[in-house]
Protein backbone atom coordinates (compact mmCIF):
# COMPACT_ATOMS: atom_id res chain seq x y z
CA UNK A 1 0.00 0.00 0.00
CA UNK A 2 2.83 2.12 0.57
CA UNK A 3 5.22 1.30 -1.84
CA UNK A 4 2.02 1.87 -4.28
CA UNK A 5 1.28 5.23 -2.98
CA UNK A 6 4.99 6.48 -3.20
CA UNK A 7 4.93 5.30 -7.08
CA UNK A 8 1.99 7.41 -7.86
CA UNK A 9 3.68 10.59 -6.03
CA UNK A 10 6.45 9.92 -8.21
CA UNK A 11 4.26 9.83 -11.09
CA UNK A 12 3.08 12.64 -9.97
CA UNK A 13 5.86 14.59 -9.21
CA UNK A 14 7.15 13.85 -13.02
CA UNK A 15 4.05 15.18 -14.52
CA UNK A 16 4.23 18.65 -12.51
CA UNK A 17 7.88 18.73 -13.95
CA UNK A 18 7.42 17.91 -17.35
CA UNK A 19 4.49 20.89 -17.49
CA UNK A 20 6.13 23.33 -15.67
CA UNK A 21 9.51 22.55 -17.84
CA UNK A 22 7.00 22.91 -21.17
CA UNK A 23 5.91 26.24 -19.99
CA UNK A 24 9.37 27.59 -18.90
CA UNK A 25 10.74 26.43 -22.30
CA UNK A 26 7.38 28.33 -23.92
CA UNK A 27 9.07 31.16 -22.33
CA UNK A 28 12.27 31.44 -22.55
CA UNK A 29 11.79 30.39 -26.66
CA UNK A 30 9.48 33.58 -27.03
CA UNK A 31 11.23 35.34 -29.41
CA UNK A 32 9.91 39.02 -28.34
CA UNK A 33 10.64 38.13 -24.73
CA UNK A 34 12.55 40.86 -22.73
CA UNK A 35 15.35 40.40 -20.29
CA UNK A 36 14.25 40.73 -16.44
CA UNK A 37 16.48 42.79 -14.51
CA UNK A 38 18.51 39.36 -12.43
CA UNK A 39 18.76 38.08 -16.01
CA UNK A 40 20.21 41.17 -17.27
CA UNK A 41 22.66 41.23 -13.97
CA UNK A 42 24.00 37.94 -14.36
CA UNK A 43 24.35 38.49 -18.34
CA UNK A 44 26.77 41.18 -17.31
CA UNK A 45 28.57 39.63 -14.82
CA UNK A 46 28.96 37.02 -17.55
CA UNK A 47 29.89 39.22 -19.72
CA UNK A 48 32.80 40.58 -17.98
CA UNK A 49 33.73 37.26 -16.82
CA UNK A 50 33.56 36.05 -20.91
CA UNK A 51 35.47 39.45 -21.76
CA UNK A 52 38.43 38.19 -19.42
CA UNK A 53 38.70 34.90 -20.73
CA UNK A 54 38.69 36.28 -24.54
CA UNK A 55 40.85 39.16 -23.89
CA UNK A 56 44.44 36.80 -25.31
CA UNK A 57 42.26 35.96 -28.39
CA UNK A 58 40.83 39.25 -29.30
CA UNK A 59 44.16 41.26 -29.12
CA UNK A 60 45.75 38.26 -31.47
CA UNK A 61 42.96 39.17 -33.50
CA UNK A 62 43.63 43.03 -33.15
CA UNK A 63 46.16 43.00 -36.23
CA UNK A 64 43.22 41.66 -38.98
CA UNK A 65 40.80 44.61 -38.09
CA UNK A 66 43.13 47.56 -38.18
CA UNK A 67 40.79 49.64 -40.68
CA UNK A 68 37.94 49.62 -38.28
CA UNK A 69 37.48 53.27 -38.31
CA UNK A 70 33.91 55.11 -38.19
CA UNK A 71 34.85 56.69 -41.78
CA UNK A 72 36.05 53.67 -43.54
CA UNK A 73 33.60 51.43 -42.31
CA UNK A 74 31.01 54.42 -43.20
CA UNK A 75 32.47 55.12 -46.63
CA UNK A 76 32.96 51.20 -47.21
CA UNK A 77 28.89 51.17 -46.82
CA UNK A 78 28.06 54.09 -49.13
CA UNK A 79 30.04 52.67 -52.39
CA UNK A 80 26.48 52.64 -53.79
CA UNK A 81 24.83 56.00 -53.24
CA UNK A 82 27.90 58.53 -53.54
CA UNK A 83 28.96 60.95 -50.59
CA UNK A 84 27.71 64.05 -52.37
CA UNK A 85 24.62 62.96 -53.56
CA UNK A 86 23.63 62.07 -50.41
CA UNK A 87 25.01 65.39 -48.86
CA UNK A 88 22.67 66.90 -52.00
CA UNK A 89 19.75 64.77 -50.62
CA UNK A 90 19.94 66.29 -47.33
CA UNK A 91 20.29 69.56 -48.41
CA UNK A 92 17.56 69.34 -50.88
CA UNK A 93 15.04 66.72 -49.55
CA UNK A 94 16.09 66.56 -45.52
CA UNK A 95 16.55 63.30 -46.00
CA UNK A 96 18.55 62.40 -42.57
CA UNK A 97 18.38 58.77 -43.00
CA UNK A 98 21.81 57.86 -44.26
CA UNK A 99 24.82 56.44 -43.13
CA UNK A 100 26.99 59.94 -42.60
CA UNK A 101 24.19 61.26 -39.92
CA UNK A 102 24.77 58.74 -37.57
CA UNK A 103 26.80 58.51 -34.53
CA UNK A 104 28.69 54.98 -34.26
CA UNK A 105 29.34 52.92 -31.07
CA UNK A 106 32.56 50.08 -32.18
CA UNK A 107 32.14 46.79 -30.46
CA UNK A 108 34.17 43.82 -30.19
CA UNK A 109 32.44 40.22 -30.20
CA UNK A 110 32.66 38.37 -27.04
CA UNK A 111 30.91 35.25 -27.45
CA UNK A 112 29.09 33.57 -30.52
CA UNK A 113 25.86 31.37 -30.04
CA UNK A 114 26.62 28.94 -32.80
CA UNK A 115 23.05 26.95 -32.66
CA UNK A 116 22.20 26.72 -36.21
CA UNK A 117 18.56 28.86 -35.54
CA UNK A 118 19.54 31.33 -32.86
CA UNK A 119 22.56 32.86 -35.07
CA UNK A 120 23.61 35.86 -32.60
CA UNK A 121 26.47 37.39 -31.19
CA UNK A 122 27.23 39.18 -28.14
CA UNK A 123 28.92 42.53 -27.83
CA UNK A 124 30.99 44.22 -24.93
CA UNK A 125 29.19 47.37 -25.34
CA UNK A 126 25.67 47.74 -23.66
CA UNK A 127 22.88 50.51 -22.49
CA UNK A 128 25.63 52.40 -20.14
CA UNK A 129 27.16 53.46 -23.90
CA UNK A 130 24.12 54.05 -25.26
CA UNK A 131 23.02 51.17 -27.12
CA UNK A 132 19.10 50.43 -27.75
CA UNK A 133 17.52 47.47 -29.55
CA UNK A 134 16.55 47.49 -32.73
CA UNK A 135 20.04 49.46 -33.63
CA UNK A 136 21.33 48.93 -36.65
CA UNK A 137 25.49 46.61 -36.52
CA UNK A 138 27.11 47.03 -39.70
CA UNK A 139 30.97 45.77 -40.11
CA UNK A 140 33.24 47.02 -43.33
CA UNK A 141 31.85 44.14 -45.48
CA UNK A 142 28.07 45.91 -45.06
CA UNK A 143 24.92 45.23 -43.05
CA UNK A 144 25.21 42.17 -40.01
CA UNK A 145 22.55 41.99 -38.15
CA UNK A 146 20.56 44.32 -35.26
CA UNK A 147 20.38 44.69 -31.86
CA UNK A 148 18.01 41.71 -29.96
CA UNK A 149 18.55 42.68 -26.22
CA UNK A 150 20.86 45.02 -24.53
CA UNK A 151 21.99 44.85 -20.64
CA UNK A 152 24.10 47.47 -19.31
CA UNK A 153 27.41 46.22 -20.10
CA UNK A 154 26.39 43.57 -23.27
CA UNK A 155 24.28 43.56 -26.56
CA UNK A 156 23.10 41.00 -28.35
CA UNK A 157 22.85 41.14 -32.14
CA UNK A 158 20.92 38.97 -34.27
CA UNK A 159 22.67 38.12 -37.42
CA UNK A 160 20.69 38.25 -40.88
CA UNK A 161 21.18 34.95 -41.11
CA UNK A 162 19.15 33.79 -38.53
CA UNK A 163 16.59 31.60 -39.60
CA UNK A 164 14.02 33.17 -37.98
CA UNK A 165 10.44 33.99 -38.84
CA UNK A 166 10.80 37.68 -37.14
CA UNK A 167 13.67 38.36 -39.16
CA UNK A 168 12.35 40.63 -42.37
CA UNK A 169 15.25 43.56 -43.62
CA UNK A 170 13.54 45.40 -46.53
CA UNK A 171 16.00 45.95 -49.14
CA UNK A 172 16.70 47.99 -52.46
CA UNK A 173 17.87 46.30 -55.94
CA UNK A 174 19.81 48.93 -58.25
CA UNK A 175 19.07 46.89 -61.70
CA UNK A 176 20.02 48.85 -64.79
CA UNK A 177 16.20 49.59 -65.06
CA UNK A 178 16.16 51.66 -62.10
CA UNK A 179 15.40 50.45 -58.11
CA UNK A 180 13.15 47.42 -56.67
CA UNK A 181 12.37 47.00 -53.33
CA UNK A 182 11.73 43.65 -51.30
CA UNK A 183 12.14 41.52 -48.51
CA UNK A 184 15.03 39.86 -47.40
CA UNK A 185 14.43 36.83 -45.58
CA UNK A 186 16.31 34.03 -44.97
CA UNK A 187 19.69 32.40 -45.50
CA UNK A 188 20.57 29.22 -47.98
CA UNK A 189 23.32 28.05 -45.61
CA UNK A 190 24.82 25.08 -48.13
CA UNK A 191 25.33 28.22 -50.34
CA UNK A 192 26.08 30.70 -48.35
CA UNK A 193 23.56 33.56 -50.20
CA UNK A 194 21.12 35.36 -48.05
CA UNK A 195 18.24 35.06 -49.81
CA UNK A 196 15.34 37.66 -50.55
CA UNK A 197 11.97 37.11 -51.89
CA UNK A 198 8.88 38.74 -52.92
CA UNK A 199 10.63 40.56 -56.09
CA UNK A 200 8.26 41.23 -59.02
CA UNK A 201 8.55 38.59 -62.13
CA UNK A 202 8.61 41.68 -64.68
CA UNK A 203 11.54 43.50 -62.95
CA UNK A 204 14.76 42.45 -64.90
CA UNK A 205 17.32 41.58 -62.66
CA UNK A 206 20.90 40.37 -63.24
CA UNK A 207 24.03 38.82 -61.82
CA UNK A 208 25.90 41.30 -60.21
CA UNK A 209 23.18 43.70 -59.29
CA UNK A 210 23.49 45.58 -55.82
CA UNK A 211 21.83 44.86 -53.60
CA UNK A 212 21.07 47.88 -50.12
CA UNK A 213 18.90 48.19 -47.27
CA UNK A 214 15.79 50.59 -48.87
CA UNK A 215 15.28 52.49 -45.00
CA UNK A 216 11.49 51.34 -45.70
CA UNK A 217 9.80 50.91 -42.80
CA UNK A 218 11.89 52.54 -40.42
CA UNK A 219 14.25 50.23 -38.95
CA UNK A 220 17.10 49.82 -41.28
CA UNK A 221 18.89 53.12 -42.74
CA UNK A 222 18.75 53.57 -46.53
CA UNK A 223 21.55 52.29 -48.07
CA UNK A 224 23.70 49.69 -46.27
CA UNK A 225 25.73 48.06 -48.50
CA UNK A 226 24.29 43.82 -48.64
CA UNK A 227 25.42 42.00 -51.39
CA UNK A 228 25.48 41.30 -55.30
CA UNK A 229 22.77 39.30 -57.03
CA UNK A 230 24.29 35.58 -57.88
CA UNK A 231 20.84 33.71 -58.23
CA UNK A 232 17.57 34.02 -59.90
CA UNK A 233 14.93 31.77 -59.54
CA UNK A 234 10.96 32.28 -60.50
CA UNK A 235 8.42 30.69 -58.53
CA UNK A 236 6.52 27.93 -59.82
CA UNK A 237 3.53 30.35 -60.61
CA UNK A 238 5.51 32.51 -62.59
CA UNK A 239 4.52 35.95 -60.55
CA UNK A 240 7.38 36.68 -58.02
CA UNK A 241 11.42 35.94 -58.19
CA UNK A 242 13.64 34.89 -55.51
CA UNK A 243 17.11 36.26 -55.66
CA UNK A 244 20.31 34.35 -53.73
CA UNK A 245 22.58 37.50 -52.51
CA UNK A 246 26.39 36.86 -52.17
CA UNK A 247 27.70 39.01 -49.58
CA UNK A 248 31.17 39.80 -48.99
CA UNK A 249 30.70 39.66 -45.41
CA UNK A 250 32.09 35.81 -43.79
CA UNK A 251 29.64 35.58 -40.81
CA UNK A 252 31.57 32.76 -39.59
CA UNK A 253 34.31 35.41 -38.52
CA UNK A 254 33.45 38.64 -37.36
CA UNK A 255 35.49 39.68 -34.51
CA UNK A 256 34.45 43.65 -34.57
CA UNK A 257 31.48 45.61 -35.81
CA UNK A 258 29.85 48.82 -35.75
CA UNK A 259 26.76 50.00 -34.38
CA UNK A 260 25.07 53.21 -35.58
CA UNK A 261 23.82 54.66 -32.45
CA UNK A 262 21.23 57.52 -33.64
CA UNK A 263 21.31 60.50 -35.71
CA UNK A 264 23.72 63.49 -34.97
CA UNK A 265 22.01 66.53 -33.64
CA UNK B 1 34.24 17.45 -6.70
CA UNK B 2 36.65 20.11 -7.54
CA UNK B 3 37.90 18.36 -10.38
CA UNK B 4 34.57 17.44 -12.45
CA UNK B 5 33.51 21.43 -11.82
CA UNK B 6 36.98 22.56 -13.30
CA UNK B 7 36.61 20.14 -16.25
CA UNK B 8 32.75 21.92 -16.67
CA UNK B 9 33.94 25.50 -16.06
CA UNK B 10 37.05 24.57 -19.22
CA UNK B 11 34.54 22.99 -21.28
CA UNK B 12 32.16 26.07 -20.94
CA UNK B 13 34.80 28.50 -21.20
CA UNK B 14 36.24 26.59 -24.29
CA UNK B 15 32.87 25.82 -25.88
CA UNK B 16 32.89 30.05 -26.25
CA UNK B 17 36.49 30.66 -27.49
CA UNK B 18 36.12 27.94 -30.17
CA UNK B 19 32.83 28.80 -31.30
CA UNK B 20 34.51 32.37 -31.82
CA UNK B 21 38.00 31.75 -33.09
CA UNK B 22 37.62 28.51 -34.84
CA UNK B 23 36.15 29.94 -37.91
CA UNK B 24 39.23 32.37 -37.96
CA UNK B 25 41.71 29.40 -38.12
CA UNK B 26 39.98 27.00 -39.56
CA UNK B 27 38.03 28.62 -42.56
CA UNK B 28 34.96 26.61 -42.70
CA UNK B 29 33.36 25.61 -38.95
CA UNK B 30 30.44 24.21 -39.34
CA UNK B 31 32.07 20.80 -39.40
CA UNK B 32 33.73 22.16 -36.14
CA UNK B 33 30.93 23.11 -34.24
CA UNK B 34 31.20 22.46 -30.47
CA UNK B 35 29.52 21.27 -27.85
CA UNK B 36 31.80 20.94 -24.66
CA UNK B 37 29.78 21.61 -22.35
CA UNK B 38 27.48 19.01 -23.02
CA UNK B 39 29.93 16.46 -23.60
CA UNK B 40 31.54 17.53 -20.17
CA UNK B 41 28.38 16.49 -18.41
CA UNK B 42 28.34 13.03 -19.95
CA UNK B 43 32.08 12.30 -19.20
CA UNK B 44 31.87 13.04 -15.51
CA UNK B 45 29.26 11.12 -14.71
CA UNK B 46 30.92 8.23 -13.49
CA UNK B 47 32.64 10.08 -10.92
CA UNK B 48 29.05 10.72 -8.92
CA UNK B 49 27.94 6.71 -9.15
CA UNK B 50 26.65 6.71 -6.17
CA UNK B 51 25.90 10.37 -6.27
CA UNK B 52 23.06 10.91 -8.33
CA UNK B 53 21.65 14.31 -6.57
CA UNK B 54 24.99 16.11 -6.53
CA UNK B 55 25.78 15.24 -10.43
CA UNK B 56 21.91 16.92 -11.45
CA UNK B 57 22.68 19.72 -9.43
CA UNK B 58 25.83 20.16 -11.17
CA UNK B 59 24.01 19.82 -14.68
CA UNK B 60 21.56 21.73 -13.90
CA UNK B 61 24.05 24.90 -12.62
CA UNK B 62 26.20 24.25 -16.03
CA UNK B 63 22.49 24.76 -18.20
CA UNK B 64 21.59 27.27 -16.80
CA UNK B 65 25.48 29.28 -16.86
CA UNK B 66 25.05 27.76 -20.50
CA UNK B 67 22.34 29.79 -21.19
CA UNK B 68 23.09 32.63 -19.46
CA UNK B 69 26.47 32.89 -21.37
CA UNK B 70 26.20 31.81 -24.81
CA UNK B 71 22.11 32.28 -25.90
CA UNK B 72 19.00 34.15 -23.82
CA UNK B 73 16.99 31.64 -23.40
CA UNK B 74 16.78 31.08 -20.23
CA UNK B 75 17.00 27.84 -18.32
CA UNK B 76 15.99 25.99 -21.81
CA UNK B 77 19.44 24.37 -21.73
CA UNK B 78 19.45 23.76 -17.97
CA UNK B 79 16.22 21.30 -18.98
CA UNK B 80 17.89 20.20 -21.63
CA UNK B 81 20.98 19.24 -19.94
CA UNK B 82 19.16 17.42 -17.06
CA UNK B 83 17.04 15.48 -19.25
CA UNK B 84 20.38 14.11 -21.27
CA UNK B 85 22.03 13.44 -17.91
CA UNK B 86 18.99 11.78 -16.42
CA UNK B 87 19.24 9.76 -19.73
CA UNK B 88 23.05 9.69 -19.82
CA UNK B 89 22.61 7.81 -15.76
CA UNK B 90 20.43 5.27 -16.97
CA UNK B 91 22.52 4.52 -19.54
CA UNK B 92 26.07 4.41 -17.36
CA UNK B 93 24.41 2.02 -15.20
CA UNK B 94 24.01 -0.31 -17.84
CA UNK B 95 27.00 -0.70 -19.55
CA UNK B 96 30.65 -1.25 -18.65
CA UNK B 97 32.93 1.72 -19.22
CA UNK B 98 35.43 1.78 -21.55
CA UNK B 99 36.62 4.18 -24.39
CA UNK B 100 33.34 2.48 -27.10
CA UNK B 101 31.01 2.98 -24.77
CA UNK B 102 32.39 6.47 -24.52
CA UNK B 103 32.31 7.33 -27.88
CA UNK B 104 28.84 5.82 -28.34
CA UNK B 105 27.55 8.20 -25.20
CA UNK B 106 28.98 11.26 -26.88
CA UNK B 107 27.18 10.81 -30.02
CA UNK B 108 24.27 9.98 -28.71
CA UNK B 109 24.30 13.23 -26.51
CA UNK B 110 24.47 15.07 -29.15
CA UNK B 111 22.21 13.15 -31.34
CA UNK B 112 19.34 13.58 -28.12
CA UNK B 113 19.99 17.13 -27.39
CA UNK B 114 19.97 18.44 -31.26
CA UNK B 115 17.08 16.32 -31.47
CA UNK B 116 15.34 17.57 -28.75
CA UNK B 117 16.28 21.35 -29.47
CA UNK B 118 14.22 20.70 -32.90
CA UNK B 119 11.45 19.27 -31.29
CA UNK B 120 11.02 22.27 -28.86
CA UNK B 121 11.37 24.64 -31.86
CA UNK B 122 9.09 23.09 -34.12
CA UNK B 123 6.37 23.07 -31.01
CA UNK B 124 6.44 26.61 -30.13
CA UNK B 125 6.93 27.46 -34.04
CA UNK B 126 9.89 29.59 -33.22
CA UNK B 127 11.40 28.75 -36.65
CA UNK B 128 11.02 26.73 -39.52
CA UNK B 129 12.88 23.27 -38.64
CA UNK B 130 12.98 20.10 -40.68
CA UNK B 131 14.26 16.98 -40.29
CA UNK B 132 17.03 17.86 -42.78
CA UNK B 133 18.55 20.76 -41.22
CA UNK B 134 18.39 18.66 -37.90
CA UNK B 135 20.42 16.16 -39.34
CA UNK B 136 22.75 18.65 -41.14
CA UNK B 137 23.59 19.75 -37.25
CA UNK B 138 23.83 16.14 -36.19
CA UNK B 139 26.50 15.51 -38.90
CA UNK B 140 28.65 18.78 -38.56
CA UNK B 141 29.15 19.02 -34.55
CA UNK B 142 30.41 15.22 -34.39
CA UNK B 143 34.00 15.01 -35.17
CA UNK B 144 34.94 17.45 -32.90
CA UNK B 145 33.10 17.00 -30.12
CA UNK B 146 33.88 13.41 -30.50
CA UNK B 147 37.60 14.03 -30.28
CA UNK B 148 36.90 15.94 -27.10
CA UNK B 149 34.71 13.31 -25.49
CA UNK B 150 37.90 10.76 -26.12
CA UNK B 151 40.38 13.23 -24.67
CA UNK B 152 38.51 13.70 -21.55
CA UNK B 153 37.57 10.31 -21.00
CA UNK B 154 41.46 9.42 -21.29
CA UNK B 155 42.23 12.49 -18.88
CA UNK B 156 39.65 11.19 -16.73
CA UNK B 157 40.75 7.43 -16.51
CA UNK B 158 44.30 8.48 -15.32
CA UNK B 159 42.98 10.71 -12.84
CA UNK B 160 43.46 9.84 -8.92
CA UNK B 161 39.77 9.95 -8.44
CA UNK B 162 39.28 6.97 -10.80
CA UNK B 163 38.31 4.77 -8.27
CA UNK B 164 34.93 5.93 -9.00
CA UNK B 165 34.84 4.54 -12.57
CA UNK B 166 34.11 0.88 -13.29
Amino acid sequence: MYRKSKKRRKIIIIIVVIIIAFFVLFYSLSSNRKLTVVESFFKDAATIVMKGVMLPFTSLNADKDTDLTESYVIQKNLNVHLEEEIEQLRDTLDLNQTLTGYDVVNATVITRNRSYWYQTLTIDKGSKDGLKKNMVAITKDGLIGKIQNVTNYSSEIKLITANDVNNKVSVSIATTTGETTAILSGYDKENNLVLISGVDSRVDINKGDVVTTSGLGGMFPRGIYIGEVEQVTNDKYGLSKTLGVKTTQNFNNIHYVTVLKEEKQ
Amino acid sequence: MIFQVVIVIISLFLDGILSNFLPFMMGDLSLFTPYFTLISIVIIYPFFKKKDKDYYILVGITGFLYDLFYTNLLFTNAIFFLLIGLIVSFIYKKMELNLLTNLFLTIFAIVIYQTIFSLSLFIFNVVPVNIKSTLYLISHSLILNIIYGEILYLICKYMPHKRHLN
